[in-house]
């Protein structure tokens, strides 16, 4: 019998060459991964999703096969590590920090595409004037004085070191004082606060285990 | 030894081939994925030992040759010693751009058959820590026997 010994070489997959062009944000390039735009964004176009989730928060993930072709695919999700990431409803929540794959199975069972999420602790709270697109990214500090009547439009953010995360998180929002009008309109982490002819306040904001105050103060 | 997260180790694991080569058959099993940062999924060619982090998904192709086929294993079969180890899903992989079958030159029946071709593989999924026996099995070739290594992830900042 002619029989050679076991050899090994080396080979770059052009699958890999593709992920290296960025074609795709699966690992199999058979697929795009990302992020849903932001409440109220109708100009955002969906992003990549690069950022970590907050644990405890709960995310949109929207998985498009990119099949040669352009072959339509109905997939479901499927986490990697259930004490990391759970598949609720199309849902994904984030229970534990960790790392899990996140699978795109096809309806035959068969894996379209794959990737991985990161979960972290959030270690700090941010509000910001402004949700979505009109979003401004310098944090309120923790105390402002507004006008009598003034609206403001508020929104918070969930950080672990320099990162900002990803996810909906599940949050309170309370004023002391009932005069300040605080409209949840439904958007995720984002309340409308209406001030007073006069007085002050303190808004709490409790999330992730987390809480943030923003000192509120009617000047005339 | 556990390998450094360098690009040099990132471009090599996800490129390693692990091929078996037995008489004028051949079995290849490339690993097509790579691990997050700080996660494992790379093939040990030297004591053939797949190292996946438990949670990491990889997945894996399938190529046979013998003198009479060159193509993707055919009743691609992968098995674990110890299945609680890790979950082996089928996978979909978008078909070659073609692949060309063709008889002897000087036969009477030539023919040449061009077209797309599909691609076998598989992904796993690291579910315990653990080390167990992996064999991957097609007809087409002799299977390709890997120790599946499976680790806990590390501790990150966030947990402690």
């Amino acid at each position: 019998m002619n029989s050679t010994p076991p050899t090994l070489a080396l080979a770059p997959p052009p699958l890999l060459l593709l992920l290296a062009l960025g074609c795709s944000d699966g690992q199999l390039a058979q697929s795009a991964v990302d992020a849903p735009c932001p409440a109220g964004d109708l100009d955002c176009e969906a992003a990549p999703t690069t950022a970590p989730l907050a644990a405890g928060a709960s995310l949109a993930l929207e998985i498009r096969p990119v099949i040669v072709g352009g072959v339509s695919a109905a997939v479901s999700l499927r986490s990697g590590d259930d004490a990391v990431l759970v598949v609720e409803g199309g849902l994904l929540r984030a229970v534990a920090p960790g790392v899990a794959a996140v699978l795109a199975v096809g309806d035959d069972g068969a894996v379209v595409d794959l990737t991985h999420l990161t979960v972290v602790k959030a270690d700090r709270l941010t509000l910001h004037r402004g949700g979505g697109a009109e979003r401004d990214e310098r944090a309120v500090p923790d105390a402002i004085q507004v006008f009598p009547g003034e609206e403001l439009s508020l929104s918070l953010r969930v950080w672990s070191g320099a990162q900002a995360l990803a996810g909906d998180v599940e949050e309170s929002w309370t004023v002391t004082d009932p005069a300040f009008l605080l409209v949840d309109q439904g958007f995720p982490q984002e309340r409308r606060l209406r001030a007073p002819s006069a007085g002050s306040a303190t808004l709490t904001i409790d999330a992730v285990g987390l809480q943030h105050t923003l000192a509120l103060e009617v000047v005339q | 030894m556990k390998p450094a997260n360098s690009p040099l180790r990132l471009a090599a694991l996800a490129a390693l081939v692990a091929p078996l080569a037995l008489a004028c058959s051949e079995t290849t099993v490339t690993v097509l994925t790579q691990a997050p940062p700080g996660r494992a999924a790379f093939v040990d060619s030297e004591t053939r030992t797949l190292t996946v982090t438990r949670g990491v998904a990889v997945a894996l192709e399938c190529t046979a040759w013998t003198e009479e086929y060159s193509g993707p294993c055919r009743d691609l079969s992968a098995a674990l010693d110890n299945e609680a180890l890790a979950t082996i899903l089928p996978v979909h992989l978008d078909a070659l751009p073609g692949q060309t079958v063709r008889s002897s030159v000087g036969t009477t029946d030539e023919t040449t058959v061009v077209g797309p071709a599909d691609r076998a593989g598989f992904v796993l999924v690291a579910s315990q820590a653990g080390s167990t026996g992996m064999t991957v099995s097609t007809p087409d070739g002799p299977p390709v026997s890997l120790e599946l290594v499976v680790e806990d992830p590390p501790a990150l900042p966030a947990d402690e």
